[in-house]
């Protein structure tokens, strides 16, 4: 299991994770949502042990990944989000030297070599260099590589940016599979569908900060039953925040070019909410309806979009 | 242990991968080497001869011997020709000769009569050393001149002054009485010449660190070894770069394993790959140049010693860049001092004084040295243990840096 408590990074004027935490069991699969530059590989490397915290604590399967790094470092395995692969060498050679950097050997290394070959579906090009594979291969490998050495705690720094889907479709089932063999497995990711598909638990990351935590039904029920409605044009924020109140609706976010509302059956309540927003002064070139989901809890807690 | 063996092997993969990248480091040390063999004449081409220019104006005998004196230097290091002062300014012009020698007319009887006469040398001011030979060669020759009339002035002023009225020769009864009457007076001088009381005896002796073979080989051949070494170091270093870039160092600092033994790896990696290279160049010296090859074992073994020394040397070089193009330009900007002071551009022997003491204290200078001793003998016990602590104790510190750099530098701290 990973234990994370009060972590925190800073990098001279900047704090890159500011009192994170959470814990992953075995079996789970826990998800760090939030955008580029959330902090999400920072938390990684602190867990993975490249980056020393400035505060908190992390511990592997009990092991404090500062103190006892090696011990921590043993049952984990790591899959990077930019490719960590020999280029030159093949995707068997590849293997043989990451399962030996973790301990295999002999027989052993040879058997896992074989079997990952098999999961990452590369065993017909095994004894070809990697720089002649596809993209999708590549991050196959990459996989592959890191988990070789099968591991007890899995972190995956964004696996799937940059696969074609196919290669997506079977990474995400490997997480799935490797979860239910009672891996524990951390996964960050900025795509919602992939987090809402994927994990039991996840925790809601922007600018180095933990926004919210939970289940999937537990952070749906943060935003309730309520749709998100985003406005583009120009708004006079008083006048609007005063009509909202008259109606009931809460603002989320509101500037001079752009609003969003909270609110429950908005689709039907669209043409009132038109109405009193005209009355307010607003000008409206472009509105947005989202049905509740991770993103409009983002869009709540944050005022922005995941990608923005 | 695993680790490490199976990552030297990894590094050997990779650099048998790019076996033509390596080809092309070690083939300019070749390209070097072949062209300073063409410069140098392979050892074999003619040696340099001092070209004599003679306008005899006198035209007498004495002139004449003066002239087949001056031509009598040492294994026919002067090579005469007889032109007119006219002629032999223009070819001194056209830096056709080395010197010019102007026997003015009236020299012989000038001589003789014990007058005061001059002789002009005008020296090729685009040669330095030739001409500076001829000169002092032409001083010892007008000396001779001198003390040869002092002795023999009478009987040659009666030979310059011609046979007997009404005869057109010398008739043989006075040839002879003249030719005793030199052989007298040489006879005489000999007495008080010889046996000579200082005798100078001349023994050619090789400096004590220096080669014991000669030619292009021994002058070169260590320097362009290490030249070799010193591009080999520069293009394996380059792979601390390609590890960053490809996140593999950063996977490699998230393993339960060390980063000496990654580092090591590469340093015993690229040791494999100068073993070939040393064992190559070295076997080339013993087949071509007579190298004692009972002694090459040891300069193999003291090649890839010094070799893996500057190899970490450069990995902690790169190490300091901010970039892989930054890390090119900082290895090279210390390669080619290195090269140029350390012996392998130009041999210690070729360097002014001040270079070379200065080239001697360089890593790769001081390999060279005793590579040198190692192959044509004069090692000093003490100081060759010296230099292998001195280079041990750099390499250590190297590694310590370079390790502590990787970590806090690639893999974040």
């Amino acid at each position: 299991m990973i234990e994370v408590a009060g972590l925190r990074k800073e990098y001279k004027d900047t704090v890159a994770v500011d009192d994170v935490s959470f814990v992953v069991e075995k079996g789970e699969i826990f998800g760090l949502l939030g955008p580029n530059g959330a902090g999400k590989s920072t938390a990684i490397g602190c867990i993975c042990g490249l980056l020393r915290p400035t505060a908190g604590e992390v511990r592997v399967l009990g092991h404090d990944v500062v103190s006892e790094r090696r011990r921590a470092r043993e049952r984990l395995g790591v899959v990077p989000q930019e490719l960590a692969l020999y280029m030159d060498l093949s995707a068997r050679e590849n293997l043989s030297y990451w399962g030996a950097a973790w301990g295999l050997r002999g027989a052993e290394l040879e058997s896992r070599v074989r079997e990952v070959l098999e999961i990452v579906s590369l065993t017909d090009r095994s004894r070809e260099a990697v720089k002649n594979f596809s993209g999708g291969m590549q991050r196959r490998l990459n996989f592959g590589c890191g988990i070789v050495h099968q591991p007890q705690v899995l972190l995956l720094d964004e696996p799937t940016v940059g696969v074609d889907p196919q290669s997506r479709v079977k990474l995400l089932d490997l997480v799935r599979q490797l979860a239910a063999e009672g891996t524990c497995v951390l996964y960050t990711t900025h795509y919602m569908e992939e987090a809402e598909g994927l994990c039991d638990r996840l925790a809601i990351l922007d600018r180095g900060r933990m926004l919210a935590t939970g289940d999937l039904s537990q952070l749906r029920g943060l935003i309730g039953e309520r749709d998100l409605l985003r406005f583009t044009g120009r708004f006079d924020e008083d006048a609007v925040r005063a009509a909202a109140a008259q109606e009931d609706v809460e603002v989320v976010g509101v500037d001079e070019s752009s609003l969003t509302l909270a609110l429950s059956g908005a689709s039907g309540r669209l043409p009132s909410v038109f109405e009193w927003l005209g009355r307010s002064g607003s000008e409206i070139r472009e509105t947005t309806l989202k049905q509740p989901s991770l993103e409009s809890l983002f869009i709540k807690l944050t005022g922005r979009e995941l990608r923005e | 242990m695993d680790f490490f063996l199976a990552s030297v092997r990894k590094d050997l993969r990779r650099i048998l991968a790019d076996l033509g990248t390596m080809t092309m480091w070690l083939g300019i040390p070749l390209v070097i080497g072949g062209l300073m063999h063409l410069g140098m004449g392979g050892g074999d081409g003619p040696r340099p001869r001092a070209h004599l220019l003679v306008a005899d104006e006198d035209d007498t005998l004495l002139s004449g011997l003066l002239e087949g004196a001056a031509s009598q230097g040492g294994d026919g290091l002067v090579q005469l020709e007889t032109t007119t002062r006219k002629e032999g300014l223009r070819k001194l012009d056209g830096g056709e000769g080395s010197a010019l020698l102007v026997i003015p007319a009236g020299f012989g009887e000038a001589l003789l009569a014990e007058d005061p006469i001059t002789l002009e040398l005008f020296t090729n001011p685009a040669q330095r050393i030739l001409p500076g030979i001829l000169e002092e060669g032409l001083r010892l020759v007008v000396d001779a001149a001198f003390y040869g009339q002092r002795l023999l002035g009478e009987p040659l002023r009666e030979m310059v002054a011609g046979p007997p009225s009404g005869a057109d020769f010398f008739p043989d009864a006075e040839i002879a009485r003249i030719s005793i009457e030199m052989n007298d007076r040489i006879e005489n001088l000999g007495g008080v010449l010889f046996p000579p009381v200082i005798e100078l005896e001349t023994h050619v002796e090789a400096e004590e660190d220096e080669a014991d073979s000669g030619g292009f080989g021994a002058l070169f051949l260590p320097g362009l070894i290490f030249m070799s070494l010193l591009f080999l170091c520069l293009g394996l270093s380059v792979d601390l770069w390609q590890e960053v870039g490809a996140g593999t160092l950063r996977r490699v600092a998230s393993a339960p394993v060390s980063l000496h033994a990654f580092v090591a790896a590469k340093a015993a990696a690229g040791a494999c790959v100068m073993l070939a290279v040393v064992g190559v160049a070295l076997g080339v010296g013993v087949a071509l140049y007579d190298f004692p090859i009972l002694r090459a074992p040891a300069a193999v073994a003291w090649c890839v010693f010094s070799g893996v020394a500057l190899l970490v040397l450069f990995l902690a070089l790169q190490s300091l860049a901010t970039s892989a193009r930054a890390g090119s330009i900082l290895s090279s900007a210390v390669l080619f001092p290195l090269l140029m002071l350390g012996g392998s551009f130009f041999p210690f022997e070729a360097m002014p004084a001040w270079m070379q003491s200065v080239g001697r204290w360089t890593p790769n200078g001081m390999a060279v040295v005793e590579l040198k001793r190692l192959l044509f003998g004069g090692v000093d016990p003490l100081g060759f243990a010296g230099t292998v602590l001195a280079m041990a104790a750099l390499t250590g510190v190297a590694f310590v840096f370079l390790v502590h750099r990787i970590r806090d530098r690639f893999v974040g701290g």
